[in-house]
């Protein structure tokens, strides 16, 4: 049997029958959290907005030769403390061995998403490569933030050779035996 | 010539004053779209960024002339929003709402097919990003700097993969007749084979792009019918090569729940039915300018 996440809001009763401790934990968290993750088996670790588009570059990083972690949508309005729990998310799965943040913006704007990111890896302490590839609205902007941030983040310009820089930086992470 | 919409259009906003409504209201005005006012219970009588606000959708067709509405309606309302549109005379809808449950738009699709077909309204979405026209009109939510005008039609099921399309086809200074999406939802007002049929009989769309996903027929289905009644080439890539079975992927109507519905079973199925496939998203933009060099 299967129930309609979207009607739940009319059946209380059945929402409450929900046993969280039978759900995978990564994904109960995101739940509990308001995003839409879907844990895989793989250790390239994703953060994208909307889900064709994660979609598609789970596909990219799979024609790279890597396996992705996770699906993670993080929707149109990617604040900078959305952005940070998202990063904490995907960080909680110890299998991830690079992660890749590709945005589309469009409501939103490459600026924000940028300072986002740069927020949460300082408050984070991220010890494994994040390559960032941004898109749309005020991208030269976002670039820019990053850039000027002096972290080491791993640029890319389109969706491939942010897939192929992901999978590179994750095979260099498993050669040096982490 | 476009699909569905041009610079003429009379445009309505239902959910006009919230939050969510007044910005994206606000996004089509500057882009130039002919938005003649908004719906709002309650607040009727009202200007809302110097329009007028209608308690109702049938007094902003008798008004305002309006002939086309975009929802921004929350989830538990919108099924009836898109139902009062529809029963107020309004042509066409776009449903950007995400998260409608599941039995409401069975009682939206059975309530529009009471309608004979001339009066039915048509619908598309719920859970898209809308539909644009470039340099005529945008009746959704998308960044619409990154549309230029063209002859290339697109459908797609997701809102971000078709602007990554748009984004690779203007880097080659390649344009869009209209981009619609038709949402990420299992049960959706209009299917990929719904717009194609709009697309065949436009002239100025030269080639269709197909945009995708795991979950349900209808990119098939929308194969079977090109390869009999689509005079243009039609182009197609399928998101969802890693996607695992019985898990939705974001999207309510994105999981493979039986034979067929997976990406690579869809692609060796369009490939059969002479669809060009693009074998990655980043080569869609690729993959239209091939095609398009040989016509």
């Amino acid at each position: 049997m299967s129930f309609d996440d979207n009607a739940l809001f009319r059946r209380h009763k059945i929402a409450e029958l929900r046993d969280k401790t039978q759900g995978d934990h990564r994904e109960v968290a995101a739940a509990e959290q308001g995003l839409s993750y879907v844990g895989l088996s793989g250790d390239i670790g994703c953060m994208i907005n909307g889900a064709g588009l994660a979609m598609a570059t789970m596909d990219m990083i799979k024609l790279a030769g890597g396996e992705p972690a996770n699906f993670l949508d993080v929707g149109g309005g990617a604040s900078a403390e959305r952005t940070e729990k998202a990063f904490r998310l995907v960080l909680a799965d110890k299998n991830v061995k690079a992660l890749l943040v590709n945005i589309f913006a469009g409501i939103n704007r490459c600026d924000w998403i940028a300072e986002g990111v740069v927020q949460a890896i300082k408050n984070i302490d991220m010890k494994i490569p994040l390559v960032v590839r941004l898109s749309g609205t005020n991208v030269a902007q976002g670039r820019k933030i990053i850039t000027e941030s002096n972290l080491p983040i791993i640029m890319a310009e389109t969706l491939a050779e942010a897939a192929e820089k992901v999978v590179q930086a994750r095979n260099e992470m498993v050669a040096r035996g982490i | 010539m476009s699909i569905l919409i041009n610079e003429k259009t009379r445009i309505i906003v239902q959910g006009f004053t919230g939050k969510i409504g007044t910005f994206h209201a606000e996004d089509m005005i500057k882009y130039g779209s002919n938005v003649v006012g908004g719906v709002t219970p309650g607040k009727g009588g009202q200007k809302h960024l110097g329009l007028p606000v209608f308690n109702t959708v049938k007094e902003a067709v008798h008004q305002a002339g309006a002939e086309a509405s975009i929802i921004f309606v929350p989830p538990a309302f919108a099924a009836d929003s898109i139902m009062e549109a529809a029963d107020a005379g309004i042509k066409y809808c776009v449903a950007i709402t995400d998260g409608i449950p599941t039995q409401d738009m069975m009682t939206v699709k059975n309530y529009l097919r009471r309608f004979p077909k001339e009066k039915r309204m048509l619908l598309t979405g719920p859970n898209c990003a809308g539909t644009i026209s470039p340099g005529r009109s945008m009746l959704g939510i998308m960044p619409g700097h990154i549309y230029i005008q063209g002859n290339i039609g697109i459908i797609g099921r997701s809102g971000t993969l078709g602007y990554e399309a748009a984004d690779q086809l203007r880097m080659l200074g390649i344009g869009i007749s209209t981009s619609v999406g038709i949402g990420g939802d299992p049960i959706t007002g209009s299917s990929f084979r719904d717009i194609l049929e709009f697309f065949e009989s436009d002239p100025e769309t030269k080639i269709v792009l197909m945009i995708g996903e795991i979950g349900g027929p209808q990119e098939v289905d929308a194969g079977v019918f090109a390869k009999d009644n689509l005079s243009k080439p039609l182009i197609s890539y399928i998101a969802g090569l890693t996607a695992p079975e019985g898990k939705r992927m974001g999207h309510a109507g994105a999981i493979i729940s039986s034979a067929g519905e997976g990406a690579a079973e869809k692609v060796a199925l369009l490939r059969e039915l002479g669809v060009t496939i693009s074998a990655t998203p980043s080569d869609m933009g690729k993959t239209v300018a091939a095609v398009l060099a040989k016509m």
